[in-house]
């Protein structure tokens, strides 16, 4: 786990992946409409139950997140593929600008094209991408991605705005 | 080769975040100017800001996809809450009588096998149920063999049907214990008493094997029984139970519950230990003595709040926190500095009366033994604690009956293996070289500052008793001040011999000036619109008052022929001349107050200097009255759909139309006075020529209430209700913006609307501003943000000691931040963000709870006088007249520290120089700009002391600028900058560059030309924390080391004239030469300052000794008769430098009861006085700025007049 070698880390990803969806599932079961869950609850739970008294592994917590945010997307992704699947054959569909809140009506191409997005955002600027990733995914605050990054947080703020903007800019002329 | 090209999407970046920093209307013009001629560029980046200004909420909540995703796996048709009536087991809920972070606690009835009322504890989590009822099962036995009075039983536990475990608990009827306490007055022995049984019941549950793992106040129940308090202490078990990631997990989801948590854990529950054992009850039971004694925990909830987890966890492990009598005193002492019947006083009277104490006595009662006793329990070190609670309560007894206790202070030697144990590798290595050190130096600085005190004597004492009555008079004027006797306070000032007087007396004279002034105003008035006078109306008329002097200049009768029991109620206006006054006169009946029903409305003109009364406009009861600008026309619209315009110099009609099916909801005259608008019940807008009663227009429109934009060509209609009485709201909601000379449908807009009680005149123009800046480009935007400077001059902000209030907008923080602070009653405190996400939250949490003020006050208006100088406000009686100061403080930039400060002469604004950036800040006005952002890391920098030049130093470069920013002079691009000093009139600048760890040089360059000059090798203690300071006079360079040495040496001859003396216990932290380099500052990290004098600087003039923590900066006032110091206690002080009389504590910047947001929570780290002598600066590390002024408000409003004209 300490190592920093590819096959170590997609399995320990993969571990986390499948913990986070059962994570997901588990919580729902108990959970009511209205719950109190968010994204950074998960994580920490998926940490503490599979880092707990291993933590030691990882160079740092924010180290873990990052690879938490990492498997957080690929469980939306992936959920949001099947749902797609599941509807229309995944087909697109018009994607309305007034904020990605999905909790209401659940429109999965809404979660691949901001994925999409974000990719090609990673390859304009890596950094900015990772910024997204760590916010909207592990649901980190500016400051806990400054630590991740060995950034300041005023240099998150700015990549956060920009990627903002960008991904704003690049979803709306999809549609 | 040449360079690589910059990747341009990094370039884009940063033009976008030097976009977002300006003003909306200035942005295309500088990412036009950034982008040079790129086109493409431009276009990118125009196309990200237009992206930026339209993305609203968009991706702000980050965990919407997530509770999608989740959502989406969830089942359908998900269960609603559990209701009262429904039974879960052998259990049916009654009511639900507790509420928190876990969830909710029922009381509940038990149908079998025995019939009882219980408490249900359902918890909220959707956490691993089995586990939490198979964790309960391993202790069910032990919870069973608990027999205890002072412990409620815990029945069962098990899981809902959908789940959700819950426990079933004895009900247990009582107040958390600190809540019982302070409700019935307990005394601190009566608390000592109620404490002990509480261990012992702690004590009873480890005898049978149960820890509790979760004592706070809100579980130890009190109730009285049979005329004594019966503790019961409840949740035995549950803590277990829930595992201990429940209060890590609650961190992350339920975050206030978890903090209510965080503050009883103990060290190693933070860690997460897993061998928790019965010590850590012990720890628990410690905060809980705690807050009984003190009325706080240990660490304060509200500055944890603040902190990331793991600093909260850092605190928690780490911090020693004060000493119960600290902590008292420190309230006491607050209290004592605070205003009478101020909150801070209060809550010190309310805590000592509360434990039937004076304020003043608490500190003694809890000094001492008691201190020991709490700090015992709360020791970091478990294996320090009591070991048992019965131990605890025993030392308790020991101390009632006056006994010696076991507890005791920690030793010297204690701390020092404290810190060793922290800090093992480091010390080992230090232990050598103090050891060696140690003796020598201290020895050596200890007696050069007793020769110093012995040569004390004689003449410098005889100046310091001089100067003691000038400090008391100084002192006495400052609170006179403070307490709004204006006048007092300047007699008092007067009475400061002259010679003597320097900044700090200047500084208490502008405060006098700008204290409060009461004038014995009862009735309706108005400001005259040069703000010189005001106007008032009474029984008898209309008075004219002088508002500078306080005296009436003229009372304008007029026969209202009112009974006796009758009183009037003005409504008063005034023309842009201030030479005709009308006012509308209703008439109240005095019988009974609540029964004032104004009758026998009627209006009245005067016209000044005549002071002749124009005929008596009578009108209808109900209607609603409008006045042209000019006075002369006044519109009255009825009940009945009719609308009148009168002459109200003659009293005469000049035209009346009526609206045909319906009636007048709205009226509104068009600012420059040609339109008479009027919403009507038809759903129609109309306007009337108002000379001539033309119908202008008709347009349709939905809303019900309109708003005129500054300029007045705009109006916005809309249905947000801007007059709801409900205060501390805010509202959003579409206003349609219609062309006011034509009623033409413009637009629509989103608008902002606070709702402050009776601050909806300033909600109303806050929307017109949002509507004049959305209509962008028109010349009426530099006015727009003319406006809002000037608006946030309007409210009184800081005296030194008394905060009012500020309304700030931090230009770093796009699009625009928006602070009104304060917490001087006169000032709601609001906080606006309009860039996050929930305005709501801010409100709420950070201002009014925090203010507590009495609800009266904030139904007071506050009403600026027309030229911005005064604001009136009615507190009680009489009208009172604040002086509106500009803010003295510019909060926290994320991630910046202010490094050094500089003046611009030019512009006459302050220049931080910040760890990446160069920021200026406006004295008058309080803005803050940014003025380059090119993302260096400075790592050193300095300022000349006429502020004209700043030294900068990168890790790779050093860089001479004048203080706007121009004119950079490279001098190196190699160096490796630890430190950098500039001369006086920054003509020279020198730079200690690390060539090792401690091998050092020292480079000397004429900043003027960038010729390097001298160079000099030195070796130093170390180069890294805390780095070698320097200062520079001509050729002579001051070299203070982390050993606490001091080297002199000569640039110009160094091998010849270095001269090395020792200066102090700790590092030197800070060097500065005084402008006429008379005399050398050098600061210590032991917090004294010494003064040393020319030519060697090998004598001690003096030793100003006060800061309670190491110096962080020193400044000198140009003509170098004050040296200003600030250290690492906050405080910032003033000296006299010869006698080292301190003449003024600037106070520390946290004041109680100031919102969070702004706190100055940073560490001072530079200090100037602006060449002019007038304003103290000082920055620190987390970005903020602060400014002593020592001009009054009228000299101000003549400098921004200045400016203005220029």
């Amino acid at each position: 786990m300490r190592s920093s070698d590819p096959a170590s880390k997609d399995e320990l990803l993969a571990a986390l992946y499948g913990e986070l969806r059962r994570l997901a599932g588990q919580r729902m079961a108990h959970e009511r409409v209205g719950h109190t869950l968010t994204a950074t609850a998960l994580v920490h739970e998926a940490y503490l139950r599979i880092a707990g008294d291993r933590a030691d592994g990882w160079k740092s917590k924010a180290q873990f997140f990052a690879a938490a945010a990492e498997a957080m997307r690929r469980i939306l992704i992936e959920k949001a593929r099947e749902r797609g699947r599941a509807r229309r054959g995944g087909d697109r569909a018009r994607l309305p600008l007034t904020g990605l809140d999905l909790a209401d009506d659940h429109d999965p191409s809404q979660v691949q094209a901001l994925d999409e997005a974000v990719t090609r955002l990673e390859a304009d600027d890596p950094r900015a991408a990772q910024v997204v990733k760590l916010r909207i995914y592990a649901g980190l605050g500016e400051e806990e991605i400054a630590a991740a990054l060995e950034v300041s947080t005023r240099a998150v703020r700015r990549d956060w705005q920009y990627a903002r903007a960008w991904l704003f800019a690049a979803l709306r002329e999809a549609e | 080769m040449s360079e690589p090209m910059p990747n341009p999407n990094s370039r884009a970046k940063q033009i976008f975040a030097g976009a977002l920093a300006v003003p909306v209307a200035e942005r295309e013009a500088l990412v036009a100017k950034m982008c040079g001629g790129d086109c493409e560029l431009a276009d990118h980046v125009m196309k990200l800001l237009a992206a930026h200004a339209a993305a609203g909420d968009f991706l702000c909540e980050p965990s919407a996809e997530v509770r999608a995703a989740v959502a989406a796996t969830a089942k359908e048709g998900e269960p609603p809450p559990e209701q009262s009536g429904q039974r879960i087991g052998a259990y049916k809920l009654l009511q639900p009588i507790g509420d928190g972070g876990f969830g909710t606690v029922w009381m509940a009835e038990q149908q079998e096998p025995v019939r009882r009322m219980v408490a249900l504890k359902l918890l909220k989590l959707g956490m691993d149920t089995r586990q939490v009822v198979a964790r309960f099962e391993q202790e069910r036995q032990a919870l069973a063999l608990m027999d205890h009075p002072n412990i409620a039983r815990v029945f069962d536990a098990g899981a809902t049907e959908r789940g959700r475990p819950f426990f079933v608990m004895e009900l247990v009827k009582g107040q958390p214990i600190t809540d019982y306490c302070d409700r019935h007055g307990l005394s601190i022995r009566a608390r000592l008493d109620l404490f002990t049984q509480v261990c012992y019941a702690v004590q009873h549950a480890h005898s049978k094997g149960v820890i509790h793992r979760d004592i706070k106040p809100r579980n130890v129940l009190v109730a009285t029984h049979d005329g004594q308090p019966l503790a019961k202490v409840i949740d035995f078990g549950i803590a277990k139970a829930t595992g201990p990631r429940l209060t890590e997990k609650t961190l992350f989801t339920e975050h206030h519950a978890m903090i209510g948590t965080l503050e009883y854990m103990s060290p190693e529950q933070v860690d997460g230990a897993l061998d928790i054992d019965t010590r850590t009850d012990v720890y628990s039971l410690g905060t809980l003595l705690y807050e009984l004694l003190t009325g706080g925990t240990p660490f304060d909830a509200r500055e944890l709040i603040a902190k990331g987890y793991a600093e909260i966890c850092r605190i928690i492990r780490e911090v020693e926190p004060p000493r119960p009598s600290a902590r008292v005193s420190g309230t006491a002492q607050a209290a004592w500095s605070a205003p009478a019947g101020s909150e801070a006083a209060k809550s010190a009277a309310r805590i000592a009366s509360a434990r039937h104490a004076e304020a003043r006595e608490l500190p003694g009662m809890l000094r001492g033994d008691l201190d020991w006793i709490v700090m015992k329990a709360l020791d970091k070190d478990r294996g320090r604690r009591y070991a048992t609670p019965t131990g605890f309560a025993e030392d308790v007894e020991r101390f009632l009956a006056g006994e010696a206790v076991v507890a005791a202070p920690p030793g010297r030697w204690y701390r020092v293996r404290k810190f060793a144990r922290r800090n093992r590798g480091l010390v080992v290595g230090v232990t050598a070289v103090t050891a060696a050190l140690s003796i020598g130096l201290t020895a050596a600085v200890l007696a050069g500052r007793d020769a110093f005190r012995a040569r004390k004597n004689g003449a410098v004492q005889g100046e310091r008793a001089e100067l003691a009555t000038y400090v008391k008079n100084l002192q006495s004027g400052l609170v006179q001040a403070e307490a709004g006797s204006g006048d007092a306070a300047r007699v008092t000032l007067d009475s400061c011999v002259v010679e003597q007087r320097g900044w700090e007396w200047r500084y208490a004279q502008a405060f006098a000036a700008d204290a409060p002034r009461a004038l014995p105003i009862r009735g309706s008035w108005v400001f005259t619109p040069d703000g010189n006078r005001i106007v008032d109306g009474t029984r008898e008329g209309l008075r004219v008052w002088d508002v500078r002097s306080r005296t009436v200049l003229a009372t304008h009768k007029v026969s209202l022929n009112l009974k006796l029991h009758e009183e009037p109620i003005w409504k008063i206006v005034s023309d842009k001349t201030g030479t005709r006054f009308a006012g509308v006169l209703r008439v109240s009946t005095k019988k009974r107050e609540k029964e004032t029903d104004p009758k026998r409305p009627e209006i009245r003109t005067l016209e000044l200097p005549t002071g002749k009364w124009a005929p008596t406009l009578a009108i209808a009861l109900d209607a609603k009255v409008e006045f042209s600008p000019d006075v002369r026309l006044v519109a009255v619209a009825g009940n009945d759909g009719a609308v009148v315009v009168h002459d109200t110099t003659t009293a005469t009609q000049v035209w009346n139309t009526k609206v045909a099916s319906g009636q007048v909801t709205s009226l509104l005259m068009s600012l420059d006075g040609e339109l008479l608008l009027a919403l009507c019940s038809d759903a129609k807008l109309r306007a009337w020529q108002l000379a001539t009663g033309e119908l202008r227009y008709e347009t349709d429109v939905e809303e019900t209430r309109m708003l005129l934009s500054p300029s007045g060509s705009m109006l916005a209609v809309t249905d947000i209700d801007v007059e709801a009485a409900d205060g501390g709201t805010m509202d959003r909601g579409t206003g349609v913006l219609i062309d006011t000379a034509s009623g033409k449908r413009v637009g629509e807009k989103e608008l902002f609307v606070l709702n402050l009680r009776d601050w909806t005149d300033w909600a109303v123009e806050f929307v017109a501003e949002a509507i004049d800046e959305e209509r962008g480009g028109l010349p009426g935007d530099r006015r727009v943000s003319t406006r809002l400077a000037q608006r946030r001059s309007r409210f009184p902000v800081d005296g030194e000691r008394r905060r009012t209030g500020v309304l700030h907008s931090a230009c770093l923080q796009q699009p625009v931040t928006w602070l009104l602070e304060g917490n001087h009653p006169f000032v709601p405190s609001i906080a606006i963000d309009r860039d996050r996400e929930d305005p709501h939250h801010q409100f709420s949490t950070q201002s009014w709870d925090h203010l507590g003020e009495p609800r009266w006050f904030q139904k007071q208006r506050r009403t600026p006088s027309p030229d911005n100088r005064l604001v009136a406000v009615r507190p009680f009686a009489d009208l009172v007249l604040f002086a509106a100061r500009p803010p003295d403080y510019a909060p926290a930039i994320d991630g910046a520290c202010s490094r050094t400060l500089a003046f611009d002469q030019g512009t006459k604004q302050i220049v931080a120089a910040y760890s990446d950036c160069l920021v200026t800040y406006d004295p008058l006005t309080g803005d803050r700009l940014l003025l380059g952002d090119d993302q260096d890391n400075f790592v050193a920098a300095a300022s000349s002391a006429d502020g004209a030049y700043l030294a900068l130093a990168t890790d790779t470069s050093v860089r001479v600028l004048t203080a706007n920013g121009s004119n950079p002079v490279p001098l190196d691009d190699s160096a490796r900058v630890r430190a950098i000093a500039l001369t006086h009139d920054g003509a020279y600048v020198v730079a200690l560059l690390a060539n090792g760890e401690r091998d050092c040089e020292l480079r000397l360059w004429n900043a003027r030309t960038g010729t390097a000059m001298a160079s000099h090798a030195v070796r130093v203690a170390t180069t890294s924390a805390p780095p070698p300071t320097l200062a520079l006079a001509g050729h002579l360079v001051a070299l203070g080391d982390a050993d606490g040495t001091l080297r002199l040496i000569d640039l110009a001859s160094p091998a010849a004239a270095t001269r090395r003396m020792v200066v102090g216990r700790g590092a030197v932290t800070a060097l500065l030469f005084s402008p006429d380099r008379a005399l050398l500052a050098i600061g210590n990290d032991d917090g004294v300052v010494e003064l040393r004098r020319a030519p060697a600087y090998d004598e001690i003039v003096t030793a100003l000794e006060g800061h309670s923590g190491a110096t962080r900066a020193i400044a000198f006032s140009p003509d170098s008769k004050r040296v200003f110091t600030t250290g690492a206690d906050r405080t910032v002080r003033v000296w006299h430098p010869t006698t080292g009389k301190q003449l003024h504590d600037l106070g520390t910047p946290h004041i109680a009861g100031m919102p969070t947001c702004l706190h100055i929570a940073g560490m001072p780290t530079c200090l100037m006085m602006t060449p002019d002598g007038e304003r103290l600066v000082a920055g620190y590390d987390d970005g903020a700025i602060r400014v002593w002024d020592a001009v009054c408000w009228d000299d101000r409003v003549r400098e921004l007049n200045a400016r203005a004209k220029r």
